[in-house]
């Protein structure tokens, strides 16, 4: 904290503690940056292998990398699967979570199921895709759908089930019909939980993406990341890594914030 | 009028092998615009029939009318208000007190209008677009009180609507509520598991004994309301008071002593 001190001497404003916090907190997380990137640097120098790049040489290769049009077209064949994939598990796994949270009778046989499916690594059943619908697009869109369905439907049912029951008694004490129930009191108390689930299958979306093509079908991003492999290019491969981290902390950031603004009256996003 | 006939109420477990008797063969009348509290411990069953009366749920054996009519479900004749307030934390407290209004189609600005009405008269005036979670638990209920006026019913049924409160807030509440119903008289039912309070607010307690829920003592509250001046300082206030603890303590040692409510 002497920094902060010199500051003050030199005329600057005496930071408030919350400001002094976050600078704290922000020059530590710097500080974890440049530690782990010379970290980085020094042991891939230190032991040089044909699959092992150091930083400087995967920033120069990121750099060439998003200039060329080659990763524009393999994002655009990786997210269009992903996208494909993740709206037909939104849409079709929301109306089911709906259903299972609202009808207990149904839930009770789907339930199982749907806890095995949850667990069930879905990398495995991806050659059970394979073999069966080949290796199109049509393939891959199955392989996002897997993984995003169902912890979408999951979060929706726990959504529902979760709502306050009182809430559903007084709007049935004020008469209200059931689809004024749901418009009024189900879908808006549903909604958090949605959400987060939409976000998370939202994840899962782009890990099925990646997953499917390194392991079956290269295309896209994956094969990119596998050719780099194949002709020892390490310092493309990591630069390739950086790329799909980029997309999807992006994507998830972009995701919160949309289900920040619909769910406003929350007090605090989990 | 509401008209109890040997009202019995039997909850079966889903498998149907166990059963519980929650209400045996109530009988009660409570006549336009008075003021019922149901009074007794855990379990006796005081919700179960004032959900009875609201519509919300069936009853096994008996007879419920309200004005000759049978109850079939719930009507805009009833309004309930609720003990943990049953406010929708998505919509701000205009929105929740308009709720019934807008569940029956009346158009925005008349309900906005009778909404904003009622919350001068609660003194929640300048709160319409704060959110529930912004509001103390008395100015919670307020909302729902002010909700279940809204729609200009006939009975306002209370279920422990002060229950969660502090002292303070629910000894003004409840000045606040007969406040009200002296500038607007209705039939009150109201549940509640505290003598003082029972003694402060009704025209008659309904004593209630538990498992099975029976009725076990009506008694006339010696105050006309408004309550006169000093009402709380007489002796029989406190005798009553101390009549109705002696009562409840016994039906607790009676093997009423079963968790649950």
């Amino acid at each position: 904290m002497k920094s902060l001190r010199i500051w003050h001497e030199r005329g600057w404003k005496k930071p408030t503690p919350a400001q002094a916090d976050r600078l704290w907190k922000r020059s530590m997380q710097l500080l974890f940056f440049i530690v782990f990137f010379i970290v980085w640097e020094l042991f891939a120098r230190l032991n040089p292998g044909l699959l092992m790049a150091p930083f400087s040489r995967t920033v120069t290769a990121w750099l060439e990398l998003i200039v060329s049009p080659e990763l524009y077209d393999a994002l655009w064949t990786s997210n269009q699967a992903m996208l494909i994939g993740f709206a037909l598990a939104t849409i079709t796994a929301i109306p089911l979570g709906l259903l299972l949270g609202r009808l207990e009778r149904i839930e009770r046989f789907v339930d199982p199921y749907l806890n095995v499916l949850i667990v069930t690594p879905m990398s495995a059943i991806i050659p059970l895709i394979i073999i069966s619908i080949g290796i199109g697009l049509a393939a891959r869109v199955l392989v996002v759908y897997v993984f995003a369905f169902p912890i979408i439907v999951v979060n929706t049912r726990t959504g529902l089930k979760n709502l306050e029951p009182t809430l559903i008694e007084m709007a049935q004490a004020f008469g209200a019909s059931e689809l004024q129930l749901w418009k009024k009191i189900l879908l808006p108390g549903a909604t958090p939980a949605m959400m987060a689930g939409v976000r998370l299958g939202l994840g899962r979306a782009l890990s099925g993406m990646v997953v499917v093509e390194l392991l079956l079908v290269a295309v896209g991003l994956g094969r990119m990341l596998l050719s780099a492999m194949g002709f020892f290019q390490p310092a493309r491969m990591y630069a390739i890594i950086v790329v799909i981290i980029i997309e999807v902390v992006l994507v998830m950031s972009i995701a919160r914030r949309i289900e920040a603004r619909l769910i406003s009256w929350k007090p605090r996003l989990a | 009028m509401i008209e109890i006939n040997g009202c019995s109420k039997v909850y079966r477990s889903r498998d149907g092998t166990r059963e519980v008797q929650a209400l045996d063969r109530v009988h009660l009348t409570i006549a336009e615009k008075e003021f019922v509290a149901l009074l007794g411990p855990s379990g006796c069953g005081k919700t179960t029939l004032l959900k009875i009366i609201g519509g919300l749920l069936s009853w096994t054996e008996g007879d419920v009318r309200i004005d000759g009519k049978k109850v079939t479900g719930p009507g805009p004749d009833r309004a309930l208000v609720f003990q943990n307030f049953a406010l929708m934390p998505w919509a701000n407290v205009l929105t929740n007190v308009a709720f019934g209004l807008e569940l029956k189609g009346v158009p925005k600005e008349a309900r906005t209008g009778t909404a904003m009405r009622l919350l001068e008269k609660i003194g929640l005036a300048g709160f319409e677009s704060a959110y529930p979670r912004h509001l103390s638990g008395g100015m919670q209920q307020r909302v729902g009180l002010a909700r279940a006026l809204a729609v200009n019913p006939v009975t306002l049924l209370m279920d422990e609507p002060f229950g969660a409160l502090d002292a303070q807030t629910r000894r003004l509440m409840q000045d606040d509520l007969l406040r009200l119903l002296d500038q607007e008289p209705k039939t009150v039912v109201f549940v509640t598991h505290g003598m003082d309070e029972a003694v402060r607010l009704a025209d008659r307690i309904v004593l209630m004994s538990a498992r099975p829920g029976r009725v076990s003592e009506i008694i006339d509250v010696p105050f006309g309301r408004p309550r006169p001046a000093g009402y709380d300082s007489e002796p029989v206030f406190n005798e009553l008071k101390n009549y109705l603890w002696e009562k409840l303590k016994a039906m607790q040692t009676d093997g009423g002593k079963v968790n649950g409510g």
